[in-house]
């Protein structure tokens, strides 16, 4: 078997040498080999290559000199004996590099048919040429960045409520037809020609043609991919989240399946708000003709540290509101902070006529007729509290987000924070934990600083050494807890970027009813922020509120 | 002092968003006096070449932001000797984050680029130079010029810097062999190069002016490999700046008169020196902490370390053809130690580490590099194999937001402390 990684290796060479190769692009359960002979920040996928050929070590690989990280991997597996190919593959497209990578591509392939102990087909390589990709051809989501692996790819493609186009640097490879001739100088001339003016990879110094990609008015929605510790993505996707109006959501993936629960979460939030949004996720409930009278809807958020219960009557009037702690089990903290809700108001269930969860436990709410995520429940709840806010700050346990409205209080755009607890209700959790008080007291503490600290570490853990530093150098508690406020307002207004945020701001989640976070933010963005009175319960107001649209649509 | 430069530094810190012009006139305050102080009251432990350093690499940042029009950005492996044979001064991604840094205002640079949306996980260097440039801190240069040698940010970077500024842009695409056909490659490139530069300055590049260049490329190039030669029985003071420093003389100002006095200066400070006594000696690789003052303390004119050198100020070292100027460019391009397979740099330092009588050997890992990153546990093998003692040190060479210290200075010096036990 030869495995190969990158649109520009020479495949239809191999095929000349009689050998079908494949394109390895799958993730890997673990990186724990690879952790152990390559450094973990270099990209994921380099390391997930590693992991999978120190696992499956036989085959041969094909790889080109893409990126510093695939060089090393080069180093790393032929240190260890196996046999790794490198075709140096120019970075410029222009007359000079065409001719470098022919004779490169020429000797390739006398060492490949030294190795093999094949002999090159002319007539093979030329069939296996003529290769191009399908013409876009309707609504479409186009998939961009760095390359996705397989399993998530196909998640994607699931999710999505329209046919979705991998165009990231795996994607839409295009070698035309060989010329009629058996002169190899003049074939591999060609060749050379076609491989090397294929839509570049970021990783090519002149990259215009990359707009080629975007330019189809068939794409009505852009998932764009990069991966962890592989940076060229992050400068196509700055230029174009500041000069497209396309729905574009970003995604961060690293080869392992780890993250991919919260991906999805992200990906069905980014798909229920396209504009072209399918009939797929509309689910049709039964006419009831008591809905015409007086009626109750709920609205359930399953959050990570707590859960929340709204219910509505049919004039829109929120009549009662719980929040309790998510345990063990979310189904049964669901139904606690339900029949909390309930007995507020001395309602029975089946006055209950419609019922949407949210938040990362949604899916275990089994009494709910249908599920959203929090994204959009949170902008449709916030648009409820106030129809001029623009841009939530949602804070919760275990993540942050900003949240885009237009002017109908759809979403626009969302950002989330990754895996990283800077800037979230769990970071002042640790904080507070580090300086001996409670969260209510780390909310206050620093509304009265005298000295300005810097928290300057990134990472939560390097932040709570740094903390403990603090205390032990005999700083103020105030001043620290001040720093931290800092630091978390930094960090979730980087989350929007300077362009992802508009005035008419709402903060919302658990930590909005930190007063000393809150002003941090004012102070940063120059700007009020409306808190709603109960700014947790938000995304569960909104759940209900979507109930309430879906009645009023059969209705 | 420390306090004096914190509020310097928060003062540039609060300026940059809000008014960079304001932040850029307090840089070029700062610097200008910083430049004078180093001049006319420079620490005592240093020697007259690293004194003399200090003041080249000041007035090498200072230049490009008081006459951006005679300034073009570069990576740092952009062979420079065209420009300073044409009169423009290079101003270059890890000098400048590295003196932003010690302006203590990095941090507002850094927070700029990623809310722009660069990548946290890219390199800090090249974020404070995005940060300086996209804020509008730092003035536009007269073009920008990069090769794709060691370091992919390199091509992300300057690709964004050219479209920020709006500024012509030259890339040299340097490739992983090394064969004659590479070379003309190069060559082919230094060519188009020189038209670029001659079509974007409006002016003929003078033969006679580069034949001088090479010259004087040439005459440190034999000085310094004379320094070398010293330093493998000697004992001479060093700090971490001071190794930071030279890395302006071994690259961008490669080949200026300014760099020819260094490296007389700096054998005639070897040759001055001690001869070795016993002392731990260490050879560095890639850039350094100098910011940090937890490893000053251990590393910085510590009688008992000898900091030999960082790999990157030996990375190349050949003569180049004055009557082949553009062909030998290209083959000192192609025989850089970070470019093609790790060896050829794990090879580069081994043969550095026994010239120079090495105890052991840091691999600082610099927050970023990839290329760096990548190699560092295959190099400690072949080190260690070798008999040379490697740590691997995670670090960040200029964003004290990106550091653990307390477990940076324990790994470092428990490697001393091992190295001292085989003494």
């Amino acid at each position: 078997m030869i495995e190969y990684i990158c649109k520009y290796t020479p495949v239809e060479i191999l095929k000349g040498f009689g050998v079908e190769p494949m394109s390895w692009n799958c993730s890997v359960d673990n990186l724990d080999q690879a952790d152990k002979i390559i450094h973990r920040n270099i990209c994921a996928f380099s390391r997930a290559l590693i992991e999978h050929r120190v696992r499956e070590p036989e085959n041969v690989l094909i790889l080109t000199n893409c990126c510093d990280s695939i060089r090393r991997v080069r180093d790393v597996l032929a240190s260890r004996g196996q046999t790794v190919f490198i075709l140096d593959l120019p970075h410029r497209d222009d007359q000079c590099s065409r001719r470098l990578y022919k004779k490169e591509l020429l000797r390739f392939i006398d060492e490949f048919s030294a190795y093999s102990g094949r002999k090159f087909d002319l007539t093979c390589f030329k069939a296996a040429c003529g290769k191009l990709p399908l013409p876009i051809s309707g609504p479409t989501v186009a998939l961009l960045g760095a390359r996705i692996n397989n399993r998530l790819l196909d998640r994607i493609q699931k999710l999505s409520p329209l046919p979705v186009i991998n165009l990231t640097c795996t994607g839409n490879r295009r070698i035309g037809i060989a010329p009629q001739t058996d002169d190899i100088e003049k074939l591999m001339d060609w060749y050379a020609s076609e491989l090397l003016s294929q839509i570049p990879c970021m990783r090519m110094t002149e990259i215009a043609s990359r707009q080629e990609l975007i330019n189809d008015p068939n794409i009505c929605g852009i998932i764009y991919n990069t991966i962890s510790f592989c940076d060229y993505y992050g400068f196509e996707y700055k230029m174009l989240r500041e000069k497209f109006s396309l729905p574009m959501l970003k995604i961060e993936t690293d080869y392992t399946g780890q993250g991919d629960a919260q991906l999805e979460n992200r990906m069905s939030a980014f798909f229920e708000n396209l504009n072209v949004l399918s009939k797929r996720n509309t689910c049709s409930y039964p006419k009831n003709e008591n809905y015409s009278k007086k009626f109750y809807i709920a609205g359930i958020d399953s959050g990570s540290t707590s859960t929340e219960a709204v219910i509505l009557d049919s004039e829109h009037n929120i009549v009662s509101s719980a929040v309790v702690p998510t345990g063990v089990s979310v189904p049964d903290s669901a139904k606690k902070a339900f029949k909390v809700a309930l007995q507020k108001v001395s309602l029975s269930e089946e006055r209950i006529v419609r019922t949407v969860s949210t938040g990362y436990g949604r899916t275990a709410v089994t009494f709910g007729n249908r599920d959203i995520t929090e994204i959009t429940c949170h902008g449709k709840g916030a648009y409820f509290l106030n129809p001029a806010i623009r841009t939530v700050i949602d804070m919760g346990g275990q993540d942050s987000k900003i949240i885009r409205l237009n002017s109908d209080g759809s979403v626009k755009d969302f950002a989330m924070n990754d895996k990283c607890a800077a800037g979230t209700g769990r970071f002042l959790e640790m904080m507070a934990q580090s300086l001996g008080i409670t969260l209510e007291e780390i909310s206050l503490c620093g509304l009265k600083w005298d000295e300005e600290i810097t928290i300057s570490s990134m990472c939560s853990v390097f932040a709570q050494s740094e903390v403990v530093s603090l205390i032990a150098s005999g700083k103020k508690l105030s001043d620290i807890v001040h720093g931290l406020n800092v630091s978390v307002a930094s960090k979730v207004i980087a989350l929007g970027g300077r362009t992802g945020a508009e005035p008419g701001y709402m903060m919302t989640g658990g930590v909005a009813k930190n007063i000393g976070v809150v002003r941090a933010i004012e102070e940063k963005l120059g700007v009020t922020i409306y808190v709603p009175k109960e700014p947790e319960i938000c995304g569960a107001l909104g759940a209900a509120l979507i109930a309430m649209e879906d009645i009023m649509n059969e209705s | 002092m420390g306090t004096v430069v914190e509020k310097f530094g928060e003062m540039v810190r609060k300026n940059v968003e809000k008014n960079p012009l304001r932040a850029l006139e307090l840089l070029r305050a700062g610097y200008f006096i910083s430049g004078k102080q180093m001049k006319y009251m420079p620490k005592h432990q240093l020697l007259p070449h690293q004194k003399y350093a200090a003041v080249v690499s000041n007035r090498a940042i200072r230049a490009p932001l008081t006459s951006p029009d005679h300034s073009a950005v570069v990576s740092v492996f952009t062979p420079c000797e065209l420009l300073h044979a044409m009169g423009i001064m290079p101003q270059f991604t890890e000098g400048l984050a590295c003196y932003i840094n010690g302006a203590k205002a990095e941090s507002a640079f850094i927070r700029f680029a990623e809310n722009a949306g660069i990548p946290q996980t890219y390199c800090s260097y090249h974020k404070i130079l995005i940060g300086a440039a996209l804020s509008g801190v730092l003035p536009k240069p007269r073009f920008v010029v990069n090769t794709t040698l060691a370091c992919d940010a390199n091509n992300g970077t300057f690709r964004l810097l050219a479209d920020i500024w709006k500024v012509p842009h030259f890339t040299l695409d340097i490739p992983y062999r090394s064969s004659d056909r590479e070379v003309s490659y190069v060559a082919e490139q230094m060519r188009e190069f020189v038209l670029f530069l001659e079509e974007t300055l409006s002016q003929k590049l003078s033969e006679k002016m580069l034949r001088n260049v090479i010259r004087r490329e040439n005459r440190s190039i034999r000085l310094y490999q004379e320094f070398f030669n010293e330093l493998s029985q000697k004992v001479l003071p060093n700090d971490m700046t001071s190794e930071m420093y030279k890395i302006f003389l071994t690259h961008v100002l490669l080949g200026t008169g300014e760099a020819e006095h260094y490296f007389e200066l700096l054998v005639d400070d070897a040759q001055k020196s001690e001869p070795s006594n016993n002392e731990i000696r260490i050879l560095w690789v890639h850039s350094l902490p100098f910011w940090q003052r937890s490893m000053k303390n251990i590393i910085n004119f510590n009688p008992r370390v000898q900091l030999l050198c960082c790999d990157l100020n030996f990375d190349v070292m050949v003569e180049l053809n004055e009557e082949n100027p553009y062909e030998s460019i290209a083959k000192k391009l192609l025989s850089h130690s970070l470019g093609g397979e790790n060896t050829r740099r794990t090879d580069r330092i081994l043969e550095m580490a026994k010239l120079l009588h090495a105890d052991g050997i840091v691999y600082f890992c610099h927050w970023g590099c990839k290329h760096t990153l990548g190699g560092a546990n295959a190099a400690k093998c072949i080190l260690e194999d070798a008999g040379f003692p490697t740590l691997i040190l995670d670090g960040d060479g200029c964003d004290r937001g990106n550091v653990n210290d307390g477990q940076m200075s324990t790994r470092m010096q428990a490697f001393l402390e091992i190295l001292e036990a085989k003494k």
